[in-house]
């Protein structure tokens, strides 16, 4: 617009209606910036000027331009900046209105100039009275109008800042946490001055941090709770309210932030507030609101924000106080818990477990509890370390670093952060990142200032510790040290009472030892008692008491597991390296508590030595004079199984025990004088009881190596040269000098020599062994011996030799003075049975010969005899038998028992026999025969008083006529049934008797078997002689499927079972059998000439089955030719051959057996002529091979259905 | 019956008696040892009583041991052995040997 002359006017005229309409445009302005435009528009009309300002005066009297008009771009803007704003300012100050571009008209309110209207370049030329007058009116009218809106607007921008805060204040109380209470603040203080953005700043434990941000852009919007970089310190100086925090403009704020000013200059903020938000206890954050329009907040703009800003503050105060109230009662209530978990717990382990279920309340992210030991920190609990550390916190050393620190100053090392870690401990920064720590606390645990645990915390971000976490964390250290305290308490207590009553232990251990072995009074139950014991008290896994026996340490007792150590060794050398050795000479406790310790010290021991035990203890028995008797071994599965006090309690068991020892080994060698005394009775009378030289050698290496206490010994024979030694008896140990052998080898040997001089050779030594006897003992025997061999001797020399074995040194004084007795009776004895023994021998073979060798058997009659003589020592007796063949068809048996024994009895027997065989072949009959024995009897010496039974069998009746003088009845079974035949009895030969003897008869039936006995199979002692017939008669029964001479066998051993028989026995079986016998079997030595007998009987057999001749023949030739190969080629002539031959009605059929394999041979046809013949002879061959051997069966057809003639007869062929 | 031989008042002629079997074969051929070479050689058998295959071999191993064209005659022999004979074919065996009718 321009400002011209043409413009409209104003006249003077016109201005009371002008006036009315400006009235009333006035008035319809409602708001101040439309009342300010209506003036300015119609001032500018009025003094038609082409640029024109209005703007209000502030509280300061400075003016502010609000509205322009006629300028272009922000040309208005600039004009009233600076200079121009300020001469508007001074004009209206002065009360002038001149203004060198134009006028100023101020605008009067009720209390001053209130705004100003600034006209430039006015045309006032002419007609300028009644334009400044309505100017000035205009001025006036709009002045007071303004001052009404003002007022107005004012209360209306009050009450609106009064809902706001009204609203504010409500939301403050409702939020309770600090970043809600931030939020509401933030936002609410832009609400309240229509700003375009803002934040709110908190203090949190000293550092500040975003509370709430609103309306900045995002790379001015940090996280909520992150720390505030804090430009030069002007948040701090905001905070201590040293320093405005109102920037009006761009241009203020770049001058305090001079580093920042080109950063603020490219924001869009013109206006910026910093407000404290205040507290009781201070500061507690910085409110900022900004504006993107330049208006600077006004007075009460900025009252509001720190009316609001004190809100915020009152709410987080409330909702600290809230928090603090909340969290200082759950660490209360936590604090608590931890308190009454360390009063709980019972271990250190416990506590200090309880003792990091603190780190929560901490914030912390690892634990660990160590307890000081021998300058190490040992773990007793940790958490949150990771797995891989576990091995490593087990036992850390306390030098250097934070621990050694702590521990030094005895005060908490606290490491905020790596930087600190890296600045105070430059080496430990591998760790921290290792584990992942940024900070980390260390603290020592003291007891009674006594160091005796550390603890470390440690946080996975920089952290320091508060006043109340460090105060949180004095309380639970402190609970933790009275626990720790209380709990050392307890263990010194508990250790004192489990002294206590490991000492009551040990003396009562004592006492049930002392107790128990009391009562003992022999050395070898004392020792077993002992070693029970001990076993028992100190809980060895084996316990062995050994005691010297010359250069030896020998096992008396022993218990419990077996362990190598023992094993190899049944006697120890006493200077062998070893730690029951050792303790034997040395009288003192040897303990070896580890098996390292074992073999340090026993490394020259033998293998066999070797254990797999933990520790051994060796404890010798020393008596009050300070003898050692012998050595406990113990052996312990763990190492270190003992302590001190156990050990010391071993060793006095083993004072107690020798005791035991001693008081029983003086009761022990008084006993045995009186027992050798007794013995060597004994002795005497086994001796005097011994009558065949087994049985005096049996004497002289039972009890009398016992009595003698020989480790073995060997008793022999000699021939009357001297020259034949033998062997008869030996006992005991193996004897390392082994006359057995020696004997055998032709080795010579102390017994020889001891024979050729008939005296006692002494050997001391195995040295002296190998020097005077070279060869008598193998080379790698080692184990100390002597030997003592004495012959013994009869009126003409050396009849037998004893050689007996002792541990060294050998028979002492004592026992050879029991030597000699022994020999002398030995001697004695031993001549007796030798003559004892000649006597037997002949009457033996006497017996013998006068026996029967051979029974007749006849095809009707099969007859088996057993003869047993008594038990080996005894005399022969007088049991005798015969079997006679009176004629053809007629078979004579007899049995009989003379009295008396030996010679004089086998002598009479012989002679009885020889008489009866004499007197039966008269064919008289039995009682003929018998009294005739009779008569023969009475002449005969020692024949009186002899039993006999006599029968006859006749074949073709099978009748037995039979005589019994005084002799068991005889048995007959027919079928199963037994009958005893006691009819025919007469009176003993000899015995006075006259008359007729009595005879009687019975028929046997074929199969029936009569038998004929002497007592002795049937007597028992104590028993009625008939319950004996009885069970003859039931073996008799029970047997009755075996073939006679089984059946016989078995008869004897049945009757004969478990008895300690003293009598011979005879038993005669006679067995009546089917005539035609229906069965043909022979076995046949391999033997070429068995052939010409085979055929015979085999012949005589078919004859017998009423085959003809021409029929025997060819059976004969094939079966001779099947015999002959079995024999040739039987297994190297080795084996038997059977040959079993039956017929049945139409055939015959020929089995040959043997243990070879057929021949055929076929190459040459000469050696093939067996197998030809027999097939020319046989109508059918099978030859069957198995691993027993080959068997050939033939057959044949017989009598009728054989027809017309046999093939024998016919054509032949060659195969 | 126990084998028996007997030279008989020729030299070159042999008495057999009982049983020739494996057992006597050897006790035959021994008797007959040096009869070889000389001509005919005759085996009276009429007291044989038996003979068996190896019987057989034996007056085999003797037939073998004449000269070309001499004989080993076989007189006299029983039912018994002469069926024996029959039945490995003697004769057809070794033409030397030729088995003569029982002269009675």
């Amino acid at each position: 617009m321009a400002y011209t002359d043409e413009s409209p006017g104003l006249g003077a005229a016109e201005t009371p209606a002008r006036l009315l309409a400006l009235e009333e445009a006035l008035a319809r302005a409602t708001e101040s910036s439309e009342l300010l435009v209506t003036a300015l528009d119609e001032a500018m009309g009025a003094a038609d000027v082409p640029l024109g300002i209005i703007g209000t005066v502030q509280a300061d009297g400075t003016f502010e331009s609000q509205h322009a008009r006629g300028f272009e771009g922000d040309a208005a803007e600039r004009w009233i900046d600076g200079d121009t704003a300020r001469a508007v300012s001074s004009l209206l100050r002065d009360g002038r209105s001149a203004w060198r571009d134009g006028i100023v008209l101020p605008l009067p309110g009720a209390r001053g100039t209130i705004g100003a209207l600034v006209l430039a370049r006015p045309a006032l030329d002419d007609d300028r009275a009644p334009r400044e007058g309505y100017l000035g009116e205009l001025a006036n009218r709009a002045g007071r109008t303004l001052d009404r809106i003002q007022l107005f607007e004012s209360q209306r921008r009050s009450q609106h800042r009064t809902r706001i805060l009204q609203q504010i204040s409500g939301d403050l109380a409702e939020a309770s946490t600090e970043d809600e209470i931030a939020h509401i603040g933030c936002a609410g203080a832009m609400a309240s001055v229509d700003a375009t953005a803002g934040a709110i700043v908190l203090i949190d434990d000293g550092r500040m941090v975003v509370g709430a941000v609103v309306g900045y852009p995002k790379d001015l919007t940090p996280e909520r709770g992150s720390p505030i970089d804090d430009p030069g310190g002007f948040l701090e100086a905001v905070l201590s309210a040293n320093e405005a925090g109102v920037f009006s403009s761009k241009d203020e704020m770049a001058a305090r932030f001079p580093e920042r000013a080109e950063r603020i200059r490219s924001l869009p903020y013109h206006v910026v507030v910093f407000l404290q938000i205040p507290g009781r206890g201070g500061p507690q954050g910085v409110l900022n609101v900004t504006r993107a329009r330049p208006q600077p907040f006004d007075a009460g703009e900025l009252e509001l924000l720190r009316t609001i800003a004190r809100q915020t503050g009152v709410a987080l105060e409330r909702s600290h106080h809230l928090a603090d109230l909340e969290r200082s009662l759950v660490r209360e209530r936590a604090l608590q818990a931890i308190t009454q978990g360390l009063a709980r717990d019972r271990t250190t382990n416990e506590m200090a477990e309880t003792l990091l279920e603190s780190l929560d309340l901490l914030g912390a992210s690892m634990g660990y509890v160590g307890a000081i030991e021998d300058g190490d920190a040992v773990l007793l609990a940790s958490r949150g370390y990771p797995t891989a550390s576990m091995e490593w916190i087990q036992r850390v050393p306390v030098a250097g670093g934070p621990l050694a620190d702590a521990v030094a100053r005895s005060a908490p090392v606290e490491l905020a952060s790596r930087e600190e870690l890296v600045a105070r401990y430059p080496d430990r920064i591998s760790t921290a990142e290792a584990l992942g720590i940024h900070a980390s606390v260390v603290l020592p645990v003291e007891v009674n200032g006594e160091l005796v645990a550390i603890i470390a915390i440690n946080y996975s971000a920089p952290h320091r510790l508060q006043q109340r976490e460090w105060d949180l964390l004095d309380a639970i250290t402190g609970s933790f040290a009275q626990a720790l305290d209380r709990a050392r308490a307890d263990e010194a207590e508990l250790t004192t009472r489990t002294t206590l009553e490991r000492t009551l232990s040990r003396l009562g251990r004592l006492q049930s030892v002392t107790a128990a072995l009391t009562p003992r009074l022999r050395a070898d139950e004392v020792a077993e008692t002992i070693v029970a014991q001990v076993m028992q008290s100190l809980g060895a896994t084996t316990v062995a008491l050994f005691v010297p026996g010359g250069e030896l340490l020998t096992p008396i007792a022993r218990h419990g597991k077996t362990d190598s150590v023992w094993d190899g060794a049944d006697r120890i050398d006493r200077d062998a390296p070893l730690a029951v050795a050792e303790a034997f000479r040395t009288g003192q406790t040897v303990w070896i508590p580890t098996r390292e310790e074992w073999r340090r010290r026993f490394r020259d021991a033998p293998a066999t030595y070797h254990h797999r035990s933990g520790s051994v203890l060796a404890v010798p028995l020393v008596t009050e004079g300070e003898a050692v008797l012998g050595v406990l071994g113990l052996l312990f599965r763990r190492e270190n199984a003992l302590d001190r006090q156990e050990r010391q309690l071993a060793t006095t068991m083993g004072q107690h025990a020798a005791q035991a020892l001693e008081r029983a080994q003086l009761f022990e060698s008084e006993r045995h004088l009186a027992e050798r005394a007794t013995r060597m009775q004994e002795v005497a009378a086994a001796f005097a009881a011994a009558t065949t030289m087994n049985e005096v050698a049996e004497v002289l290496v039972g009890v009398g190596a016992r009595l003698l206490q020989a480790r073995s010994a060997t008793v022999g024979v000699v021939d009357a040269d001297g020259k034949d030694q033998r062997v008869l008896r030996r006992s005991g140990a193996a004897d390392l000098l082994d006359a057995a052998r020696c004997i055998e080898a032709g080795i010579r040997w102390p017994g020889d020599d001891a024979i050729a001089s008939r005296g006692l050779v002494h050997i001391r030594s195995l040295e002296q062994l190998r020097a005077r006897y070279p060869g008598a003992i193998e080379d790698a025997v080692s184990d100390p011996c002597s030997w003592v061999t004495v012959p013994l001797l009869n009126d003409s020399g050396a009849i037998g030799f004893v050689h007996l074995s002792f541990d060294p040194p050998g028979p002492g004084e004592t026992g050879s003075l029991a030597l000699t007795t022994l020999v002398a009776q030995a001697s004695q004895a031993l001549d007796r049975a030798r003559l004892f023994v000649q006597e037997q021998e002949v009457a033996r073979v006497l017996q013998r010969s006068l026996l029967p060798r051979e029974l007749t058997q006849t095809p009707a009659f099969s007859v088996s005899a057993r003869y047993e003589p008594g038990a080996a020592n005894l005399e022969v007796g007088g049991d005798w038998y015969d079997v006679i063949a009176l004629s053809p068809n007629r078979l004579a048996i007899a049995i009989g028992d003379v009295v008396g024994r030996g010679l004089e009895a086998a002598a009479a027997m012989g002679q009885l026999r020889s008489a009866l065989r004499a007197l039966a072949l008269q064919n008289l009959g039995p009682a003929a025969v018998l009294d005739g024995l009779e008569a023969f009897a009475e002449r005969t010496p020692n024949a009186a008083m002899s039993t006999v039974v006599y029968g006859e069998l006749d074949e073709d009746t099978g009748e037995f006529r039979y005589c019994c003088a005084g002799h068991p009845p005889p048995l007959l079974e027919t079928a199963g049934k037994v009958d005893v035949l006691e009819e025919g009895r007469s009176p003993l030969l000899a015995a006075g008797a006259t008359g007729r003897r009595a005879h009687a008869s019975i028929h046997l039936a074929v199969g029936a078997t009569l038998a004929l006995y002497t007592d002795g199979l049937v007597e028992r002692r104590g028993e009625v002689i008939d319950r004996g017939i009885q069970r003859l008669g039931r073996a008799l029964s029970a047997t009755a499927g075996l073939d006679l001479v089984s059946r016989t066998d078995e008869i004897v051993l049945r009757m004969l079972d478990g008895i300690d028989r003293d009598d011979d026995v005879a038993l005669l079986c006679v067995c009546r059998a089917a005539v035609a016998a229906d069965r043909f079997s022979v076995i046949l030595e391999p033997d070429p000439a068995e052939l010409a007998g085979l055929r015979a009987e085999l012949g005589g057999w078919l004859r017998r089955g009423g085959l003809d001749e021409t029929e025997i023949e060819p059976i004969v030739l094939a079966t001779n030719e099947a015999v002959a190969n079995a024999i040739e080629h039987g297994r190297r002539g080795q084996h038997r051959v059977g040959v079993e031959a039956w017929t049945d009605p139409s055939s015959l059929t020929i089995e040959v057996r043997d243990r070879g394999a057929w021949r055929e041979e076929p190459s040459a046809p000469e050696r093939g002529y067996g197998l030809l013949l027999i097939r020319a002879c046989m109508d059918t061959i099978a030859i069957e091979r198995s691993t027993e051997g080959t068997t050939v069966r033939m057959q044949r057809a017989i009598g009728a259905a054989r027809s017309p003639a046999p093939r024998v007869d016919g054509a032949h062929s060659v195969p | 019956m126990a084998f028996q031989i007997a030279a008989g008042q020729d030299p070159r002629t042999f008495r057999l008696e009982g049983e020739l079997d494996v057992a006597e074969t050897q006790a035959f051929l021994d008797a007959v040892q040096d009869v070889a070479g000389d001509g005919d050689v005759v085996l009276d058998l009429e007291a044989l009583a038996f003979i068996d295959s190896s019987g057989v071999r034996s007056l085999l191993v003797l037939a073998d041991r004449l000269h070309d064209g001499d004989t080993l005659i076989l007189r006299n022999a029983r039912p018994a052995v002469r069926r024996v004979f029959d039945l490995v074919a003697l004769e057809a065996t070794r033409p030397s040997i030729r088995v003569e009718a029982a002269a009675s």
